[in-house]
Formats: C-alpha cells, structure tokens, sequence
C-alpha cells in the first residue's frame, strides 16, 4: 500500500501541491487534470525524484525516502519524457536498465524476450532507436518499467505519441498488469482511463478535488447532459461541453442544471469522463 | 535473568541480563545508524551488476572525444615546450609548468561536461535516478574512473613534454604538479556539483581555473623559482594527499543518507 500523507510542494514560494491525501492499493489510479495541475510533480515525488516540501509518502507504513534503493527496487517508472540513446537497440537498453535495477543478466535476457513481445517489438529487437517512431519508442519505454517486475508501476503521459492502435494495446497490457499492482498513469486524454481505472483522481488549484471511480464521477452528471443542435443559443443554468460531429451534421454537448424538453433536436445522453472533466475544468 | 520478587504473577520482574542489554543496543544502533559503505565495495559491486563496459553506457562518444581533446591539447604543449624553453625572458620553465598545470585537469572536466550535458540533453537522468541502483554511487564510479583515466593521460603527456624540453623539467616535480592540479580540480567540480544549481555547476570551476591560471600566467618567474626549489616528495606528496581527500570526498558524498538530501532539496 501506497500513502500519501498530507503532502505540500512549493517551488520558489509558490504551492504547486497543497495538503495531499491518497491511498494506493492494488489496482489502476488515474490522475485526471490539466497540463500544469501538478500531474508529474506528484509523480516524480512519487517517484523520488522530487520530495515534498511538507508531509510524507509511504510505502506499506515506511517513508520511500527512507527506504531508498529498496523503494526504487520496487518501482517501476515511465517519465513524461521517456529519454533514450538513439544509437542502442532496444535489447542493449533494457539489459542496461535490467543491470541498474539489480536484475541478474540469464533472467533479464528471458524478461526482455517476454516484455518485447508484450509491446509488440520482438521484430524490432536488434535495430537501433533512431530508426524508431515515436510510438516504438514508448513500447520501449513501458518495456523498461516493466523490467524489474515492480510492484508500484508509475507511468507520466503513457500513451503520448501512440495511435489509436497503439493505445488499445496500452489499455490491455496495464488491465492485464494490475491484478496484482498498484498502477497509477497521469494523463489529460479521458479516453485512456475510462475503460481501465478503477479510481480518478482529479486535481485542482493544487489540490486533490476527488477520488472516485469513474461510475461515480459520472453518475453525478446523470440526467444533466444533452446533446442539441448547433447554433442553439445556451440559456443560464447551461453550457457548452463540447460538439460531437454526426455524418455531416454538429451537434453540441451541453450539460444543463435543468431537464431540457426531449425531442427529435434534443435528446439526453450518458455522461461520460471527458464531461466531468470538462465541467470541472472548464472556464 | 535477574529478577525481583515484586509486581509480576510469580513475583519476579524479567530484567534483561547484560548480555541481553548490549545485543539490544547494538540493534538498534546498527538500525538506527547509517551504514558507510566503502568506495571499494560499491566499485565491485557495480563492475559485477552493470559490467565494467557499461559505466559509460551511452556515453562512451563523450570519453572519446573528451580523449582526443585532451589529446590535441598535450600535442600543442609537447609541440611548444621547445620554443618555451628556448624564450629569451627566462620564464620559459615557468610557463611551461603554469600550462601543465592548467591543462590537467582538461580531460576530467572535458568528459565529466559532456557526459553532464548529454544525460540532459537526452533526458535520461531521471531514469537512471528512480533505478534500485544509485545513481550517486554511479556517478561517484564514474568520477573516479575519470580521475583514473586521466591520471594515466596526464603521466603520458607530461613524459612526452619531458623528453620533447630535453628533459631540463624534474619529471617527477611535474608529475606532481600534474596530479596535484587534476585532484585540486577534481575536489572543486565535486563540491560544485553538489553545492550549485545546474547552470553553474559547468562553469564555475573552469571560471575559477581559468582565473588561477591567469595568475600563474603573468607571474611566471616566482613560479618558476617555486617549483625549481619545490622537491619532488613534496609535490608528489601533496599530489596523493589531494588524491585521497578527493577519494574520501566522493566517499562521504556517496554515504549521504537519502533523506538529508530529501531535507535539503524539498
């Protein structure tokens, strides 16, 4: 178990987190909020890469800087800029990473085999990275979180760079993933954590607004959003969520603090994440 | 155990024995302590876990030109050192010795840059930090394989200066000079790096080298009649002296409990 513990961090007097309070147990966390929320500063303390100002982390009761390599054996970290040496295969990378992660050479060679097939580049083992696209390069560096098998797997912007395709794959390979780990991915693309997290956790004015599932998050919204035809002026109690295109026809998204009349124009629909994401967040 | 009559069912309370008491105290010392690991040890270990061709994984263009660098630079001086010797002024030796002195520590700080400026211009740094290995351990391997490479750089190339003045420089004085500025500077860049923010760490110490040198520069007699009468034990001597304290420097930088630096940089 994973707790954050009334933790605050300041940069240059300004709080970018204040008062944080989370607990991580087995399963998928998504940390939903904008670019500049502070997403990968509570990832990177969480990685131990910053450290709080105020407060403290703890791993299973003991604080993780305390802890030090022991914690660091048991993490496993994508940043949001995943940095690599263009002219090494993905193969020599990982036996670099395996071998600063205390993984013994006959076993890391087996788990490389096994992680480049999960990430779908077992052909592309032995080519150097600079002939990679964008998206191989994740893979590989999902590839390199995995390799110590951890129990606390941290991935800042995962599916940044991956298509559609891509980011199926993404999605199966952490379900598959965190049955038996704590998983925590940040990201402000709604899409990845709709099907796979278990929790949301939503930040705002550096603060943690909620944590919740995302049927709960919704759930609040239920009955409040409509879809209408575009151009059709908004009255009070109504916003604009966003527009959604049908063929050759737009439609707008609004969320209403009052029923609309249903009709042929008008018709309520299911909430989803990127509404509440959008009502939370939205000017 | 000793025990007393009062209080406990049966009348005796358990007191540990000393036996008892010592093992207990030194549990919790050995727990409460940090443990100091030797810079030998974690050589070892790191040479078996990452492998010996692997502490400049990714960096090895950054050696390589960091050599040739330094190359170029003690073929310029070994080119030179007649003309210096031959100058009228009679500062020649003087200057010679203020350049030796300048020059190295080049092939440290040039590799120790470069190896510096890719792991962030790559962004790379940030992995290598969240690894079960440390990366201060890393870094402190690789800051003495530096010195070591360096150190036999230096050896070469102040041979080579030797036989090219027609060996009228004490070799030996000079070998110490040699060392002593590559470990002086050595100390320098490690306490920079530890003490300022990335945009200084590069500059600082080759500012201050450049500014001593300069000084060393314009007063070329007194130095040269200071290492005329300096014996060569003395200057080798500081040389090792320097060289131990560097090493021990990178020792205690490398035993920082984790959480003293979590203090200092929150």
């Amino acid at each position: 178990m994973l707790t954050v513990e009334h933790v605050t961090k300041t940069f240059s007097g300004t709080a970018v987190l204040k008062d944080v309070n989370l607990t991580f147990e087995q399963g998928v966390y998504g940390l939903l909020a904008p670019n500049g929320a502070g997403k990968t500063t509570l990832m990177k303390m969480l990685a131990t890469l910053l450290f709080p100002t105020d407060g403290s982390i703890r791993w299973n009761g003991e604080d993780i800087i305390a802890m030090d390599d022991r914690y660091r054996g048991l993490l496993g970290y994508l940043p949001q800029e995943f940095g690599y040496y263009p002219n090494y295969t993905p193969r020599q990378f990982l036996r670099y990473i395996a071998a600063l992660q205390g993984v013994r050479r006959a076993r890391a060679d087996k788990r490389i085999e096994r992680l480049l097939g999960l990430v779908g580049l077992s052909d592309a083992a032995d080519r150097k990275m600079k002939t990679f696209s964008g998206g191989m390069i994740q893979r590989v560096g999902i590839a390199q979180a995995l390799i110590a098998e951890p129990q606390l797997l941290i991935l800042d912007e995962p599916t940044a760079g991956l298509d559609p395709k891509e980011r199926v794959r993404f999605r199966n390979i952490i379900h598959d993933l965190a049955t038996d780990r704590i998983v925590i991915l940040s990201t402000h693309i709604v899409s990845d954590l709709e099907t796979i997290a278990g929790k949301i956790i939503m930040l705002k004015d550096a603060r943690v607004l909620r944590c919740d599932t995302p049927a709960t998050i919704c759930g609040e919204l239920e009955g409040h959003v409509w879809e209408v035809p575009s151009g059709m002026p908004l009255g009070d109690g109504q916003r604009l969520l966003s527009e959604v295109q049908y063929g050759a026809e737009t439609r707008q998204r609004i969320w209403s603090s009052a029923p609309l009349a249903a009709g042929d124009a008008i018709t309520p629909v299911a909430p989803n994440l990127e509404d509440a994401f959008l009502m939370t967040y939205g000017e | 155990m000793k025990h007393s009559d009062d209080d406990m069912p049966g009348g005796r309370i358990p007191y540990p024995s000393a036996s008892e008491r010592d093992a207990s105290i030194a549990m919790i010392v050995a727990r409460g302590m940090p443990t100091r690991t030797r810079l030998a040890d974690v050589v070892i270990a790191l040479v078996r876990s990452v492998g010996l061709r692997d502490l400049f994984f990714g960096v090895w263009d950054c050696v390589f030109l960091g050599i040739m660098a330094a190359a170029c630079l003690w073929g310029l001086l070994v080119a030179g050192a007649g003309g210096f010797l031959a100058a009228a002024d009679g500062a020649g030796e003087g200057r010679l010795a203020v350049l030796m002195f300048l020059i190295s520590p080049f092939l440290y700080e040039i590799v120790h840059l470069l190896v510096m400026l890719k792991e962030r211009e790559r962004r790379t740094l940030d992995l290598w930090r969240v690894c079960r290995w440390s990366f201060r351990r890393l870094a402190a391997v690789r800051m003495l394989a530096f010195g070591t490479i360096s150190v036999l750089a230096n050896t070469a190339g102040a041979l080579a200066v030797d036989a090219a003045s027609g060996r009228r420089l004490p070799l030996i004085t000079m070998l110490g000079v040699s060392f002593a500025s590559l470990f002086l500077f050595a100390l320098g860049q490690l306490a920079a790096d530890v003490r300022c923010a990335w945009s200084a760490r590069a500059a600082v110490m080759p500012a201050a080298w450049l500014a001593l040198s300069g000084i060393g520069w314009t007063c070329g007699g007194p130095v040269t009649a200071l290492l005329e009468r300096l014996p060569a034990a003395v200057s080798l001597g500081v040389a090792v002296g320097l060289a131990v304290l560097f090493v021990a420097a990178l020792r205690r930088q490398m035993n920082v409990p984790a959480v003293r630096l979590a203090r200092a940089r929150a």
